[in-house]
């Protein structure tokens, strides 16, 4: 498999890894193949060009699948191909990538087995996905360097703020081919890969899972609730599937429950994947739906699809008849959950709308008091100015909502209350002729409103920093504080006022936060007292962030090995501080020793299953030791110590600590010494414990390798890792679960 | 928290850690003279005609605000009651050391505002609950002084708040060198070797702290190592942790706070009970919830004289708001500014009644000093209490007062 990559290492005289941390001085890019040259020249004519298009493109069998082509003859089309095979690459189930399980039909493969395991095909995909994964083959030309803000900051260069989004973006981390185009061209090159990044289906699933903290809608996943939110009296085939044969029932709740908790996402995520103007999150006059959220409401026809039918998870836009669409706003999961009472009357509905998408907190009006017992008003939220400083902003946009109900079903005709304001928005009440259709109209109004700009970027600056933006309402009167203030306003306001000339595109609002000093600064170089109160903020990653960076950069996921859920999104995450979308919708932002211990138990448990896996494998498939083997000791058995021992196991440590942690150092630096002295460190005291009977030289039961992880199946005797007769996988564990727990690694 | 700034300063090294991780460890655990501070919030706004302050009707009842008459009323020691069962039950076996606050004007019928104000004694955001204060005022606190399972658990960046919804993967998380084994040699790093991996990831932190130069960061990488110096906190608990735990959340809570302060993680709880939101059908929904809530704080303070901790409880139980005195058209109550407090613990002196509120729930004034009714009074707000309770809990530093400065005065409530 690796004759090709060897065949060009050797005809460019040079070894395979990452550089030494001095490019300039001494390049190694030894083994650098570009991966548009691998696939012009090899991938496509051989494989994808000749067997994959002809069902992958866009009027192909395949072109509901993730994986769609484009025929050279369109222009750009192997840009765009190079981008969809890379990614494909990355992607990765049970330790093997897409990108080969796939066309093996390893996973189900609409088109069925079209390449043979251990086949010529076969190799040519694995040779690609090494190089999609290897971001160190290909470090390219050109300085990567940090730049200066101009406002006393200095920035992550190009290649680190890369990594950064990469991970928080798309949850992966970059490509080979992604990180060697931005070290070559810097700033510009940057920008192109991100806007490619947001053009992928892992930054379209990313944003679901990110925009849910805004949303909560998710709230409606757990124990099929989606299911049980939806009016029956307006919708009565919610419940299709209980018609359906027993064995398959539950199968579709599930999947009911999951499109009618997901509709108000999948909405977000469709404009974002299709280029729309963010506006339409309001506006959009369809809804998206799945096959079974068109069960769910009766739109459906024709027979009901298998529950694995890929073809039935597909959204699409549809209009509902006789219901008038405004986006996000008129989903019965966004309803259900800022829900109506009679005697609130749409309030809470009111409350959100204005605090998510017009920047502004009623409630911060409600810090004055209030006497309820000393009111000379009849109806004091009308007439009383302690209740009507919030409710003359709130009761008309509550009263916009007059034709949704509790449950989100449309009601036209509804009477609003006559003793509240009238239904309207910024001064002017609903016309008459927009009764039946409330929240179109307050929709068309709200997008022409700057303020919805001003929520747009709020929103994506918390998404990407994890700090909520500071606010008049949170401040002190600290003058830094207010300085700090001010100098954030403006900056939102000049990005809010070209979010709006930029037909409201949030994508560019996403490439400015992750460029700006919010996202990427990394020291201080005489910035003001004010700028950096609020800059530089690392933030403790979230268990899903966490969860995806571990397989990232491990290869592996931290799951239940019986079940295979994972402990931090299925086990562990509230606890980590994540959130529930119900009770608890606050991320926790600082660790304690509950966090501690659920880093520190993911660390070792982590170093325990990954270390003997990747050490078991042949070289130039491992993530972790393509350089250092087990028989390498920092002190050999007669107390020598190596001078090529020790380069290669301090080039390992080199290249544990830019894949792990994102840290290009040089094998000198200190930071490689101290990881080398704990190895050597843990090294020999094991093995003085194993000589002396104080340890045993088994590796403890969980770390053993005797079956494939992913597979289950047994392992050939000679295959098998169980020994550690000289302690070195447990020293190189420790030194993995060392970085594991790092503030680079646990934080971005 | 005095060993953050003990480590700083002494710009740790490597080689001085071994010792200094055993002192700290030695520390960083809440002492037995301690109290445990227990904020249960009633979440939604509770009545208090329903419950301290009860308001039965007289005659036909056509003008009622509840639904007992006023003969039913129950008298409990110093206290007139509401006639549900859980609450006499509670109120019967602490009536000494309960002090009751009627009349409470929370100066707000909004739930956010009105839960920032019950429990931080301000209307604003951003200042921190009671709670929070008296954990991040803990001598030694450990990173997991601050136990929150839901209500006002704002710390205003005083400290981390520690989440344990469940009490399941807590014997899990206590052995994190072990993979779901009691077995003490099946850690996956050999305990020769765990000190210096401990070594290695506080001296690397250190390096790190110096280097960086974005306070905000710098921050961050100090709470890391605060919470990375602390005790295995979970293996602290685990031992203490009960052999079977209660059907319902709130019970369930409780036992893994008491057992949390037993173990000496934890100083301060925030819990919270829910169902008082009842703008409709409020005679029927209103009891259930007041039930469940007394049920709950009766299993508190049975379990923890079980555990021998019940003088060192101080517990404090309130509201978003109160509810109207009157009944809404669909047979609901909805929110009214004007509620109670109730408290007990260390310190108070209970089996008293502050404060009173005339039939249809408006207040009595009271002299400050007094604490009688006087028609030149106040009003108590929850400032005047929190600013008691800060003063109580020795929390009232000027640096607490000039950060989070509340406007009312401390009041002879506590005794």
């Amino acid at each position: 498999m690796r004759s090709w990559l060897l065949a060009i290492s050797v005809l460019m005289g040079c070894t395979p890894g990452p550089h030494n941390g001095d490019l300039a001085q001494n390049p190694d890019k030894g083994s650098c193949v570009d991966p548009m040259d691998y696939l012009q020249d090899r991938l496509w004519p051989e494989l994808v060009g000749t067997t994959c298009l002809a069902c992958h493109n866009q009027e192909g069998s395949a072109r509901h699948s993730q994986f769609v082509l484009q025929p050279t003859s369109v222009p750009g089309a192997m840009e765009a191909n190079l981008q969809i095979l890379s990614t494909l690459a990355q992607k990765e189930q049970d330790g093997s990538s897409w990108l080969l399980l796939k066309p093996t039909n390893t996973v189900p493969h609409g088109g069925g087995q079209m390449v043979a395991p251990g086949s010529a095909e076969a190799e040519l995909l694995q040779e690609f996905i090494t190089l999609a994964n290897r971001p160190d083959l290909c470090q390219g030309e050109g300085e990567d360097e940090a730049t200066d803000s101009g406002l006393g900051l200095t920035l992550a260069s190009p290649v680190s703020t890369l990594r950064k989004a990469s991970l928080v973006l798309a949850g992966r981390l970059p490509t080979s081919m992604e990180e060697s185009r931005v070290r070559a061209g810097g700033e510009d090159v940057l920008i192109q890969v991100l806007w490619e990044m947001m053009s992928g289906e892992a930054f379209a699933d990313r944003m679901v899972l990110l925009l849910n903290d805004v949303f909560l809608t998710d709230r409606y996943l757990e124990n099929n609730l989606g299911v049980f939110i939806v009016d029956q009296g307006r919708y009565p085939s919610a419940f299709w599937y209980e018609q359906t044969d027993p064995s398959d029932k539950w199968t579709y709740q599930t999947l009911t429950a999951e499109a009618i908790a997901r509709e108000p996402l999948m909405l977000a995520q469709h404009i974002l994947r299709e280029d729309r103007p963010w506006s339409e999150i309001l506006t959009a006059d369809y809804m998206l739906a799945n096959t079974w959220l068109k069960l769910a409401y009766g739109v459906h026809d024709g027979p009901i699809p298998a529950p694995d039918d890929p073809a039935a998870q597909v959204w699409e836009e549809i209009d509902l008849p006789d219901y008038p669409h405004a986006g996000v706003l008129t989903t019965v999961a966004f309803l259900n959950r800022y829900p109506n009472t009679d005697t609130n009357r749409n309030r809470h509905r009111s409350w959100y709308f204005y605090k998510t998408f017009l920047d502004t907190d009623i409630m911060t009006f409600a810090d004055r008091p209030v006497d309820s017992t000393d009111t000379p008003f009849d109806n004091p939220t009308l007439n009383d100015p302690n209740c009507n400083v919030c409710h003359t902003t709130m009761d008309p946009v509550a009263g916009l909502f007059q034709n949704w109900n509790t449950l989100g079903a449309y009601r036209p005709d509804a009477a609003w209350y006559d003793d509240m304001l009238v239904p309207g928005f910024g001064g002017v009440d609903l016309p008459d002729a927009a009764q039946d259709e409330a929240l179109p109209w307050l929709a068309a109004r709200t997008v022409e409103d700057p303020r919805f700009d001003v929520a747009s970027v709020k929103m994506v600056m918390k998404l990407l920093t994890g700090q909520e933006p500071l606010s008049q309402a949170t401040v002190t009167d600290d003058p830094v504080m207010q300085k700090a203030l001010a100098e954030q306003d403006a900056w939102i306001a000049d990005i809010a006022a070209e979010f709006r000339e930029r037909n409201h595109d949030l994508k560019w609002v996403i490439e400015q936060v992750v460029l700006s000093h919010w996202f990427r600064a990394i020291a201080d170089d005489g910035a003001s007292e004010a700028t950096l109160e609020r800059t530089g903020a690392a933030i403790m990653l979230s268990p899903e962030m966490l969860h995806d960076k571990i397989s990232a950069t491990l290869g592996m996921p931290w799951v239940n090995e019986a079940s295979r859920q994972g402990y931090l999104t299925e086990f562990y995450g509230l606890m980590y501080g994540g959130i529930d979308s119900n009770t608890i919708t606050e991320r926790l932002s600082e660790p304690s020793g509950v966090t501690e211990s659920i880093a520190l138990s993911m660390a070792t448990d982590m170093a325990c299953r990954a270390v003997p896996i990747d050490l078991h494998k042949s070289t130039d498939d491992r993530v972790l030791f393509p350089y250092a083997t087990m028989a390498d000791a920092p002190i050999l058995r007669d107390g020598t110590r190596d001078e090529q021992t020790e380069a290669a196991i301090r080039r390992n440590l080199q290249w544990l600590f830019l894949r792990l942690l994102g840290e290009d150092l040089p094998v000198d630096d200190p930071e490689i010494d101290a990881a080398y002295a704990l190895l050597e460190d843990a090294w020999t005291t094991g093995r003085l414990a194993v000589n002396s009977g104080d340890a045993t030289s088994i590796l403890p039961g969980p770390c053993q390798l005797r079956e494939d992880w992913w597979t289950g199946e047994p392992l050939p005797d000679d295959q098998m890792v169980i020994r550690d007769d000289d302690f070195a996988i447990r020293a190189w564990m420790t030194v993995v679960t060392y970085l594991l727990t790092d503030y680079r690694f646990l934080y971005e | 928290m005095d060993r953050r700034r003990f480590l700083k300063g002494l710009g740790v090294t490597a080689l001085a850690l071994p010792t200094l991780l055993k002192q700290t460890r030695a520390h960083a655990l809440v002492s037995g003279d301690e109290t445990l501070v227990v904020t249960l919030h009633a979440d939604g706004g509770w009545d208090p005609a329903f419950l301290c302050d009860p308001k039965g009707y007289v005659g036909d009842g056509s003008d009622r605000i509840t639904d007992f008459h006023e003969d039913d009323i129950v008298s409990v020691g110093a206290f007139d009651l509401a006639p549900n069962r859980a609450l006499m039950d509670f109120f019967s076996d602490y009536s000494r050391e309960l002090l009751v606050i009627n009349g409470v004007d929370n100066q707000s019928n909004s739930h956010l505002a009105g839960v920032r104000n019950q429990w931080s004694g301000k209307l604003n955001h951003g200042h921190p609950s009671i709670g929070a204060l008296a954990a991040a005022h803990t001598r030694n606190a450990p990173t997991t002084a601050f136990m929150s399972f839901g209500g006002y658990d704002n710390t205003a960046g005083l400290l981390p708040i520690t989440r344990l919804p469940s009490p399941g993967f807590v014997s899990e998380l206590a052995h994190p060198y072990r993979r779901h084994t009691p077995d003490p040699d099946s850690d996956l790093v050999p305990s020769s070797i765990q000190e210096r991996l401990q070594m290695a990831q506080a001296a690397r932190l250190e390096r790190q702290i110096a280097a960086a130069t974005l306070p905000n960061q710098r921050r961050a990488m100090q709470q890391l190592l605060d919470a990375r110096l602390g005790d295995n906190e979970m293996a602290l608990l685990a031992p203490f942790l009960p052999s079977q735990f209660e059907a319902t959340p709130l019970k369930q809570q409780i036992q893994i706070a008491l057992a949390a302060f037993q173990a000496g993680i934890t100083s301060s709880v925030s819990l919270t009970s829910g169902g008082f939101d009842t703008h409709k059908a409020h005679d029927t929904k209103h009891p259930v919830a007041l039930t469940n809530l007394f049920e709950g704080a009766l299993f508190l303070m049975q379990q923890a004289e079980k555990m021998g901790l019940a003088d060192r409880i101080l517990l404090l139980i309130g509201s978003d708001f109160g509810r109207t005195p009157w009944y809404n058209e669909h047979d609901g109550k909805d929110h009214y500014s004007i509620t109670s407090m109730m408290m007990m613990g260390p310190g108070i002196d209970g089996g008293r009644v502050i404060g009173s509120t005339d039939d249809s729930l408006v207040p009595d004034l009271l002299d400050p000093d007094t604490l009688e009714p006087s028609d030149d009074g106040i009003r108590i707000t929850p400032a005047h209490i929190h600013a008691t309770l800060r003063e109580h809990l020795g929390v009232d530093t000027p640096e607490v007062a000039g950060t989070w400065p509340l406007q009312g005065d401390a009041l002879s409530l506590m005794a």
